[in-house]
Protein backbone atom coordinates (compact mmCIF):
# COMPACT_ATOMS: atom_id res chain seq x y z
CA UNK A 1 0.00 0.00 0.00
CA UNK A 2 1.29 3.46 -0.91
CA UNK A 3 2.20 5.91 1.85
CA UNK A 4 2.61 9.67 1.47
CA UNK A 5 6.07 11.02 2.24
CA UNK A 6 6.94 14.45 3.53
CA UNK A 7 8.25 16.42 0.58
CA UNK A 8 8.50 20.17 0.02
CA UNK A 9 9.79 22.79 -2.37
CA UNK A 10 13.18 23.94 -1.12
CA UNK A 11 14.00 27.61 -1.61
CA UNK A 12 12.72 28.92 -4.94
CA UNK A 13 12.93 25.58 -6.73
CA UNK A 14 9.81 24.79 -8.79
CA UNK A 15 10.30 21.03 -8.35
CA UNK A 16 10.76 18.41 -5.63
CA UNK A 17 14.37 17.35 -5.28
CA UNK A 18 15.18 13.71 -5.98
CA UNK A 19 17.54 13.67 -3.01
CA UNK A 20 14.64 14.62 -0.74
CA UNK A 21 12.37 11.90 -2.17
CA UNK A 22 15.08 9.30 -1.59
CA UNK A 23 15.89 10.39 1.95
CA UNK A 24 12.23 10.50 2.97
CA UNK A 25 11.62 7.09 1.40
CA UNK A 26 14.70 5.84 3.26
CA UNK A 27 13.06 6.80 6.54
CA UNK A 28 10.25 4.38 5.70
CA UNK A 29 12.75 1.76 4.56
CA UNK A 30 14.81 2.24 7.70
CA UNK A 31 11.78 1.83 9.93
CA UNK A 32 10.53 -1.18 8.05
CA UNK A 33 13.72 -2.98 7.16
CA UNK A 34 16.08 -2.02 9.97
CA UNK A 35 19.58 -0.72 9.41
CA UNK A 36 20.58 -0.72 5.79
CA UNK A 37 21.90 0.97 2.69
CA UNK A 38 20.64 2.75 -0.40
CA UNK A 39 21.85 0.87 -3.47
CA UNK A 40 20.27 2.47 -6.52
CA UNK A 41 17.70 4.98 -7.69
CA UNK A 42 16.11 6.00 -10.96
CA UNK A 43 13.89 8.96 -11.85
CA UNK A 44 12.03 9.33 -15.14
CA UNK A 45 10.46 12.75 -14.62
CA UNK A 46 10.56 15.90 -12.52
CA UNK A 47 7.86 16.16 -9.87
CA UNK A 48 6.03 19.31 -8.78
CA UNK A 49 3.46 17.78 -6.43
CA UNK A 50 3.11 15.41 -3.48
CA UNK A 51 4.76 11.99 -3.51
CA UNK A 52 3.69 8.54 -2.36
CA UNK A 53 5.96 5.54 -1.93
CA UNK A 54 5.06 1.85 -2.13
CA UNK A 55 6.87 -1.48 -2.23
CA UNK A 56 7.43 -2.58 -5.81
CA UNK A 57 4.21 -3.85 -7.39
CA UNK A 58 1.94 -2.53 -4.65
CA UNK A 59 1.34 1.00 -5.93
CA UNK A 60 -1.22 2.12 -8.48
CA UNK A 61 -0.54 4.10 -11.64
CA UNK A 62 2.79 4.75 -13.26
CA UNK A 63 5.79 5.22 -10.99
CA UNK A 64 8.02 8.22 -11.73
CA UNK A 65 10.95 6.64 -9.94
CA UNK A 66 12.25 3.75 -7.91
CA UNK A 67 14.94 2.93 -5.40
CA UNK A 68 16.56 -0.22 -4.07
CA UNK A 69 17.66 -0.65 -0.47
CA UNK A 70 19.62 -3.45 1.12
CA UNK A 71 19.56 -4.52 4.75
CA UNK A 72 22.73 -5.36 6.65
CA UNK A 73 21.77 -8.99 6.09
CA UNK A 74 21.83 -8.49 2.33
CA UNK A 75 18.08 -8.55 1.81
CA UNK A 76 16.97 -6.26 -1.01
CA UNK A 77 13.83 -4.10 -1.00
CA UNK A 78 12.59 -2.10 -3.95
CA UNK A 79 10.35 0.94 -3.50
CA UNK A 80 8.50 2.86 -6.20
CA UNK A 81 7.52 6.55 -6.19
CA UNK A 82 4.20 7.94 -7.39
CA UNK A 83 3.12 11.51 -8.07
CA UNK A 84 0.19 12.78 -6.01
CA UNK A 85 -1.18 15.60 -8.16
CA UNK A 86 -3.83 16.61 -5.64
CA UNK A 87 -1.22 17.46 -3.01
CA UNK A 88 0.52 20.85 -3.06
CA UNK A 89 3.74 20.50 -1.07
CA UNK A 90 4.71 23.39 1.24
CA UNK A 91 7.70 25.60 0.54
CA UNK A 92 10.62 25.71 3.00
CA UNK A 93 13.79 27.81 3.13
CA UNK A 94 16.86 26.77 1.19
CA UNK A 95 19.72 25.35 3.24
CA UNK A 96 22.53 26.94 1.21
CA UNK A 97 25.47 25.19 -0.35
CA UNK A 98 26.63 21.80 0.91
CA UNK A 99 30.08 22.42 -0.58
CA UNK A 100 33.04 24.25 0.94
CA UNK A 101 35.27 24.06 -2.14
CA UNK A 102 35.01 23.00 -5.76
CA UNK A 103 37.40 22.48 -8.64
CA UNK A 104 36.97 21.01 -12.10
CA UNK A 105 38.73 20.64 -15.43
CA UNK A 106 35.93 22.10 -17.57
CA UNK A 107 35.29 18.67 -19.04
CA UNK A 108 32.88 17.24 -16.44
CA UNK A 109 35.57 15.94 -14.09
CA UNK A 110 35.43 17.59 -10.70
CA UNK A 111 36.13 17.33 -7.01
CA UNK A 112 34.52 19.14 -4.10
CA UNK A 113 34.79 19.22 -0.34
CA UNK A 114 31.51 18.95 1.55
CA UNK A 115 30.33 19.77 5.05
CA UNK A 116 26.84 18.57 5.92
CA UNK A 117 24.50 17.34 8.61
CA UNK A 118 24.48 13.54 8.92
CA UNK A 119 21.44 13.17 6.69
CA UNK A 120 21.10 11.13 3.52
CA UNK A 121 19.35 14.09 1.88
CA UNK A 122 22.38 16.31 2.52
CA UNK A 123 24.86 13.69 1.30
CA UNK A 124 22.93 13.14 -1.94
CA UNK A 125 22.46 16.89 -2.36
CA UNK A 126 26.24 17.38 -2.10
CA UNK A 127 26.80 14.84 -4.87
CA UNK A 128 24.14 16.48 -7.04
CA UNK A 129 25.49 19.98 -6.36
CA UNK A 130 29.00 18.89 -7.35
CA UNK A 131 27.73 17.42 -10.60
CA UNK A 132 25.56 20.43 -11.43
CA UNK A 133 28.49 22.79 -10.88
CA UNK A 134 30.61 20.69 -13.24
CA UNK A 135 27.90 21.05 -15.90
CA UNK A 136 27.86 24.85 -15.50
CA UNK A 137 31.15 25.09 -17.37
CA UNK A 138 29.80 23.38 -20.46
CA UNK A 139 29.21 25.64 -23.46
CA UNK A 140 25.77 27.11 -24.09
CA UNK A 141 22.98 27.28 -21.55
CA UNK A 142 22.81 23.86 -19.89
CA UNK B 1 19.35 19.69 -15.86
CA UNK B 2 18.22 16.99 -13.54
CA UNK B 3 19.42 14.02 -11.53
CA UNK B 4 18.18 10.79 -13.14
CA UNK B 5 19.70 8.20 -10.83
CA UNK B 6 22.58 6.09 -9.67
CA UNK B 7 23.48 2.43 -9.17
CA UNK B 8 26.08 0.32 -7.47
CA UNK B 9 25.98 2.43 -4.32
CA UNK B 10 26.19 1.39 -0.69
CA UNK B 11 25.09 4.59 1.02
CA UNK B 12 24.26 4.18 4.71
CA UNK B 13 20.81 5.08 6.03
CA UNK B 14 22.01 5.21 9.62
CA UNK B 15 22.95 8.80 10.52
CA UNK B 16 25.85 7.52 12.62
CA UNK B 17 27.46 6.20 9.43
CA UNK B 18 26.79 9.15 7.12
CA UNK B 19 29.95 11.23 6.63
CA UNK B 20 29.60 14.88 7.66
CA UNK B 21 32.64 16.02 5.73
CA UNK B 22 34.90 14.74 3.03
CA UNK B 23 35.52 14.91 -0.67
CA UNK B 24 33.32 14.11 -3.65
CA UNK B 25 35.05 13.19 -6.88
CA UNK B 26 33.22 12.75 -10.18
CA UNK B 27 34.76 11.49 -13.40
CA UNK B 28 32.78 11.73 -16.59
CA UNK B 29 32.48 8.44 -18.46
CA UNK B 30 29.81 9.17 -21.04
CA UNK B 31 28.23 12.27 -22.55
CA UNK B 32 25.77 11.48 -25.29
CA UNK B 33 22.72 12.89 -27.00
CA UNK B 34 21.52 15.09 -29.83
CA UNK B 35 18.79 17.59 -30.62
CA UNK B 36 19.67 19.50 -27.49
CA UNK B 37 19.01 16.63 -25.05
CA UNK B 38 21.97 14.97 -23.41
CA UNK B 39 22.76 12.31 -20.84
CA UNK B 40 25.89 12.18 -18.75
CA UNK B 41 27.24 9.23 -16.77
CA UNK B 42 29.86 9.55 -14.05
CA UNK B 43 31.99 7.47 -11.75
CA UNK B 44 31.29 9.09 -8.40
CA UNK B 45 33.29 8.62 -5.23
CA UNK B 46 32.59 9.96 -1.75
CA UNK B 47 35.75 9.97 0.34
CA UNK B 48 35.64 10.49 4.09
CA UNK B 49 37.68 9.63 7.14
CA UNK B 50 35.54 6.54 7.70
CA UNK B 51 35.39 4.96 4.25
CA UNK B 52 34.91 5.56 0.54
CA UNK B 53 31.69 5.01 -1.41
CA UNK B 54 31.81 4.50 -5.17
CA UNK B 55 28.89 4.31 -7.59
CA UNK B 56 27.67 5.24 -11.05
CA UNK B 57 25.73 8.49 -11.33
CA UNK B 58 23.57 9.72 -14.22
CA UNK B 59 22.17 13.10 -15.19
CA UNK B 60 20.16 14.49 -18.08
CA UNK B 61 20.11 18.00 -19.46
CA UNK B 62 18.92 20.12 -22.33
CA UNK B 63 20.85 22.84 -24.06
CA UNK B 64 19.22 26.21 -24.86
CA UNK B 65 16.18 25.77 -22.65
CA UNK B 66 15.22 27.15 -19.29
CA UNK B 67 12.63 24.45 -18.75
CA UNK B 68 13.06 21.37 -16.60
CA UNK B 69 15.78 22.87 -14.50
CA UNK B 70 16.46 20.94 -11.37
CA UNK B 71 17.39 17.67 -9.75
Amino acid sequence: MAQPIDVFFRGDRPYIQGSLVLSQAARIAFDGFGDGFLVSAKFSQIITCGVEVAPSGEGSGEAFGEAQFRTVDGERHKLEFFACEAVEPPRRPDRGSTLTSFSDDGNLNASAAFSIAPELDDLLAAVVETTKKAHERLPASV
Amino acid sequence: MWFTGFRGAHLPLNADLIPQSGQIVIENRVRRGDGGSYQTLFNARIESAAEAHEFLLSFAYRVHTDENEGH
